[in-house]
């Protein structure tokens, strides 16, 4: 019996995987300015308090443990965002969800962390120029998370209905690239809060 | 003429696609980019009308600075100048570039829309929305502090909020026009080759992008200061926290200096399409222009110039990178210029009559050259201008250049979106913003010399002839509103009219390739795919090459 060979196809063009990167990139680079001013503005308010021989927090108000908790939570979420990348781009879709299902999880560990840390230090919002600033800087990470945590959500549902694959991966790639930007700036705001305090 | 390739199924599925729903629902759910961007040009041009009224009352008031007579109080009177500098900034120039982008940006590099089209729409609805916010707030008393601290406050928070929401906005704007000039590009067409206004426009776009992060930091923060610590007393002391009076240094940077400038780096590159094709010939030094606006661009970004930068005794706007920058700022425009006038001195002949788009866009070029050098002179500290009306005075010359370049972009590229050319009232329209821009700059700079503060008045006893500079550059603010309303007339006509029988698809012998389509674009831009580009001017390739074509079948 004859074998025939069926030639297949060429597969059909691809929609520009590079446009939803290009845009991402670059709303990122806006945000990455916004905190890049109010960290930059948090760094020169802290400074002229302490020159002007004020105290910024109390001490004990700021204490390094629950920043490195937090911290090392953002930093295992990177591993579990880059494992469902890789996942996805080598169609090993359960590994995919897995891994998007602990990044949101971390995601809503770094809420519950934040959210219980800002009750328990018992400040008032308006009670510093300090206490102002703790929550202005605070308070736009977690609004930055939230989105991040939105993109992966989004991305899971594409996912789950097929529409991300090894074939389009530019959506998870997008998520991931939010994703890492919040832990980059978590990075930076543990440094100026934390460590400097 | 080869500038589409046309395989005949294709073409004929674009001529036969059904024509687009009409009506309000599909005004307020379009994401045709032509669509949107009309709708950025009318409504910025509308807003443009009111707020330069705004700017005539306000000159009013500054004939005489020995008392208010036309507000109830100074603050008011500072209330109603920060609108008309917020609202000529955010509500008219910025959109009004940028409605244009979106409107010609995807059909200059050949693609059949602009990405994130429904980005590109939420950002327009946000735009409008929170502008009309931000006006609704001046009307009530709002406004970004006031040096007696009367302003209300939650009008106030108002104008932050509503400010932030059209700077989110913007920026989203500006992410679709950048990424459709970076990423819906035709094959070849490297950046060096993408027309002089779409990468203007991508330069701008980064520009502000940046501007805008730093901006919405500062809001968020004002906004934070002023909703909680507002009234409450400071640790300590018996003192209420005052932060009105402190409101606007926090964001002037945005509106003096070279950022002010940043807003309008699409004026080069508007230039920089009108000028060869009025002159007829392939702009020499192409790369160049490319490198000068993108260096105008970075220079321009200065939103670290604010006053918490200022300290250790040295102002930042006396630090020598501030002061550097200035300078610098004239060098890319003088490059822009200089290759301009090149063009035109080497096509004089092809010139013929003046075209509006020309006389406008290069109007816009040279109000701008005056201004950056006039920044420059502010920032020498012997002169002590900082803080004097010459900050009021280059924020009318850059309002002014931007205003002049859109409205040369409006009367060289409506007749490829409405199929209508406008008429010589835009020509008058251009001439009354070059005149109001200068008179209404000018003025003021030298008033600043004559040590004028940035906002005087009650009671401010002036030097001889400041009164008198006053009431030229509130003739410069009457002539700025004359020109915006006749552009704004001009436009809605030619738009309301549609096309016209006789309209040709590139009347003006353009470059690019939005002149290779139909005069108005069909919903998808082109009825065929676009041929590979492979220069700056794919227009002026293909005709180029017809003679040798015409030879070879000979």
């Amino acid at each position: 019996m004859a074998t025939a060979t069926t030639e297949l196809p060429p597969a059909a063009e691809l929609p520009r995987p590079r446009t939803l990167l290009v845009g991402t990139s670059l709303a990122l680079a806006g945000v990455a300015m916004y905190f890049a001013a109010i960290m930059g503005i948090y760094a020169l308010e802290r400074q002229e308090a302490l020159r002007s021989g004020s105290e910024w927090f109390s001490p004990g108000t700021v204490q390094v443990a629950p920043g490195v908790v937090m911290w090392f939570t953002v930093l295992l979420s990177v591993v579990t965002m880059q494992w469902a990348v890789y996942a996805l781009a080598r169609n090993i879709r359960v590994q995919a969800y897995l891994a998007l299902l602990l990044t949101l999880m971390f995601g809503g560990a770094v809420i519950n962390q934040t959210s219980f840390y800002l009750t328990d230090i018992g400040l008032g919002i308006g009670e510093s120029t300090a206490s102002a600033m703790l929550f202005t800087v605070v308070g736009s990470f977690l609004a930055l998370l939230m989105v991040a945590m939105l993109a992966v959500m989004l991305t899971s549902v594409r996912a789950l209905i097929g529409q991300y694959s090894s074939q389009r991966t530019d959506g998870v790639v997008a998520a991931s690239m939010i994703w890492y930007l919040m832990v980059a700036v978590y990075t930076g705001l543990w440094l100026l809060i934390f460590v400097t305090k | 003429m080869t500038i589409t390739e046309a395989p005949p199924e294709t073409a004929t599925v674009a001529t036969d696609a059904p024509d687009p729903a009409t009506g309000l629902y599909d005004l307020v759910t379009t994401g045709d980019h032509k669509k949107l961007g009309a709708m950025y040009i009318g409504l910025a041009l509308a807003f443009g009308a009111a707020l330069t009224v705004v700017g005539v009352v306000v000159g009013l008031e500054r004939i005489d600075l020995a008392s208010v007579d036309l507000y109830n109080a100074f603050d008011q009177f500072v209330q109603a100048w920060q609108s008309y500098a917020v609202g000529l900034v955010f509500l008219v120039v910025v959109p009004l570039l940028l409605g244009l982008a979106t409107a010609v940006v995807p059909l200059q590099v050949g693609s059949p829309a602009i990405a994130f089209p429904r980005a590109a729409a939420a950002a327009f609805w946000g735009w409008l929305i929170g502008g009309g916010l931000l006006l609704a707030s001046f009307i009530v008393d709002g406004g970004f502090g006031t040096p007696g601290g009367l302003a209300d406050p939650e009008p106030t928070v108002l104008s932050i909020v509503s400010l932030a929401m059209v700077v989110i906005s913007l920026g989203l704007a500006s992410v679709c026009v950048a990424t459709t000039v970076i990423g819906l590009r035709p094959a070849g067409m490297k950046l060096h080759r993408v027309p002089l206004f779409s990468w203007s426009m991508l330069v701008a776009s980064v520009i502000w992008l940046a501007s805008f992060g730093v901006l919405a930091a500062n809001l968020v923060w004002l906004y934070v200061q002023f909703r909680y610590q507002y009234g409450e007393p400071i640790a300590g002391t018996a003192e209420a926290t005052e932060v009105q009076p402190g409101m606007w240094a926090q964001i002037q940077w945005a509106f003096s200096g070279p950022q002010a400038f940043a807003w309008i780096i699409p004026v080069l590159g508007i230039a920089g399409e009108t000028v060869p094709v009025a002159a007829r010939l392939r702009q020499r030094s192409y790369p160049v222009l490319l490198v000068a606006i993108g260096a105008f661009g970075l220079l321009s970004f200065s939103a670290y110039a604010q006053p918490a930068f200022s300290r250790g005794g040295l102002q930042v706007t006396e630090q020598a990178v501030f002061v550097g920058q200035s300078f610098l700022l004239i060098l890319p425009v003088l490059v822009v210029f200089g290759a301009l006038a090149d063009s035109l001195r080497i096509g004089a002949r092809d010139v013929g009559a003046p075209r509006s788009w020309l006389v406008a866009s290069v109007l816009g070029v040279l109000v701008l050259l005056v201004g950056v050098v006039l920044t420059a002179v502010r920032a020498v500290d012997d002169f002590a201008l900082v803080g004097t009306s010459a900050d009021s005075g280059t924020l009318h010359l850059a309002i002014g250049a931007g205003l002049l370049g859109a409205a040369g972009g409006l009367a060289f590229w409506t007749p490829k979106l409405v199929g209508r050319q406008l008429t010589p009232l835009t020509m008058v329209g251009a001439l009354a913003l070059a005149g109001g821009a200068l008179a209404g700059g000018g003025p003021d700079f030298i008033s600043g010399l004559l040590d004028q503060p940035f906002l005087a008045g009650d009671g401010y006893i002036a030097d001889d002839g400041v009164e008198a500079l006053n009431l030229l550059s509130m003739i410069g603010s009457v002539l700025l509103a004359v020109g915006v309303i006749a552009v704004l007339v001009d436009v809605v006509g030619a738009s309301v009219r549609g096309r016209a029988d006789d309209a040709a698809d590139d009347p003006w012998g353009g470059h690019t390739l939005e002149w290779a389509t139909s005069s108005p674009p069909p919903p998808s831009n082109f009825s065929a795919p676009v041929a590979p580009v492979r220069s700056e001017c794919p227009l002026l390739d293909a005709t180029e090459s017809e003679p040798d074509d015409d030879q070879e079948e000979s």
